[in-house]
């Protein structure tokens, strides 16, 4: 049941990743960001990782999470990919806190997108319970 | 018979399957649900800002350099009929695409010469804490009026001083190699007397609600990074620009004439 939420989620997720991606590609003009500072976060030095734009990584990593969650729930047990599920979600949580505390410290500017993305990666960390399917499964 | 069904239990029958198939198929539901509403608002953020050029505030100062309190850095060509204002981070990759093409090859095309079309004026808008050092070397260039080729340095030369923790010695380096007075460029890098200048422009960006950058205004009108600043749209924009105004001060003439 819980690796179904966590592939909720991780659909939600892609959309806001797409959305992001496609407006640092050009395919949208000004970003609807209500009273945030999106363009400040998103056009920073730090929008950019390895060559290669954040909301790309982002696209990546819910597109392979929705697809492990999906087989997890399809093959759940301790053989099945859940432990996959489990690494991916703490992996996501790292980078996702790495992120954030760039726009807190550094930047002193938020992206509603990016919060919502990490509150997306929070609650998927929190279904996937790492601390429990990895210690059930080592 | 019996021998046969009872494997077929063993695997799940069919009684205990269907809640499980209830369950899956409302998962599936909900997921397709998610995916349409995505794939909409998708959609219409898109069809939505295709309005947004003309939407935008024209509260912009339109050829005033000095605006309120923050000076700007400006090509020649006081009485050009087209200003474009740029607010800009040195580290800011957009900011370095622009520049190195669209930007480059427009300064050179219309804001030079002896009637320039285009006046162009910069104002730093530093994003980052890192953001200041560079601003600072291009003030302290400006100086020794060698603005425009300090700035394309330091965005041609990102990589070299990006990474740096005090990347000043690179700065000084490219000074050096712009045949500036390198001992009073020091000077004026640890003085740091332009950091108010730069904390102004800043504050003027902010006052007209820039939020990214760069953010360009061309005679006020806030443009559309993503669809006016390619080269050819903004040569096309600068063109029709100057046409109004030509027209405009050919009417005024006439009135004034008759």
């Amino acid at each position: 049941m819980r690796h179904r939420g966590i592939a909720v989620l991780a659909l939600v997720g892609l959309f806001i990743s797409a959305y992001l991606l496609l407006h640092s590609l050009g395919y949208y003009g000004d970003l609807i960001c209500g009273t945030g500072s999106c363009e400040v976060v998103q056009t920073s030095e730090y929008a950019v990782f390895l060559n290669v734009p954040i909301p790309a990584w982002g696209a990546a990593w819910y597109g392979g999470m929705l697809v492990l969650a999906l087989m997890a729930a399809a093959r759940p047990g301790p053989n099945g990919p859940g432990r996959l599920v489990a690494l991916g979600a703490t992996a996501g949580l790292a980078f996702s806190a790495y992120l954030t505390s760039i726009e807190a410290f550094v930047l002193d500017a938020w992206c509603r997108w990016c919060i919502a993305s990490a509150v997306i990666t929070v609650l998927m960390f929190c279904l996937a319970a790492p601390w429990r399917t990895l210690r059930s499964s080592g | 018979m019996v021998a046969k069904q009872t494997p077929k239990q063993k695997k799940g029958g069919a009684t205990p399957a269907r809640p499980e198939k209830k369950s899956s198929a409302g998962f599936y539901l909900i997921l397709a649900g998610v995916a349409v509403a995505g794939a909409a608002a998708l959609l219409l953020a898109r069809g939505g800002d295709a309005s947004a050029p003309e939407n935008l505030p024209v509260s912009v100062a339109s050829t005033n350099v000095q605006g309120s309190g923050a000076v700007g850095i400006s090509t020649e060509g006081e009485g050009a009929p087209v200003t474009i204002i740029e607010f800009e981070d040195y580290l800011c990759p957009h900011c370095r695409d622009f520049n190195a093409v669209s930007g480059k090859l427009i300064r050179r095309e219309f804001a030079t010469g002896e009637a320039p079309l285009v006046r162009w004026v910069v104002y730093e808008f530093p994003l980052g804490q890192t953001s200041w050092a560079p601003a600072l070397a291009g003030r302290c260039a400006r100086d020794q009026g060698a603005y425009w080729e300090m700035h394309d340095v330091l965005y041609a030369r990102t990589e070299q001083w990006a990474s740096e923790s005090n990347p000043n010695g690179t700065f000084i380096d490219f000074a050096d190699q712009l045949g500036l007075d390198t001992g009073q460029f020091r000077q004026c890098l640890s003085e740091r007397e332009h950091l108010s200048d730069i904390a102004a422009a800043r504050k003027y960006g902010e006052s007209l609600g820039v939020n990214g950058t760069p953010a360009l205004y061309l005679n006020g009108r806030k443009l559309t990074l993503r669809t006016d600043a390619d080269y050819e749209s903004l040569k096309a924009l600068i063109l029709e620009a100057a046409a109004r105004a030509d027209s405009s001060a050919g009417a005024t003439g006439a009135a004034s004439d008759g």
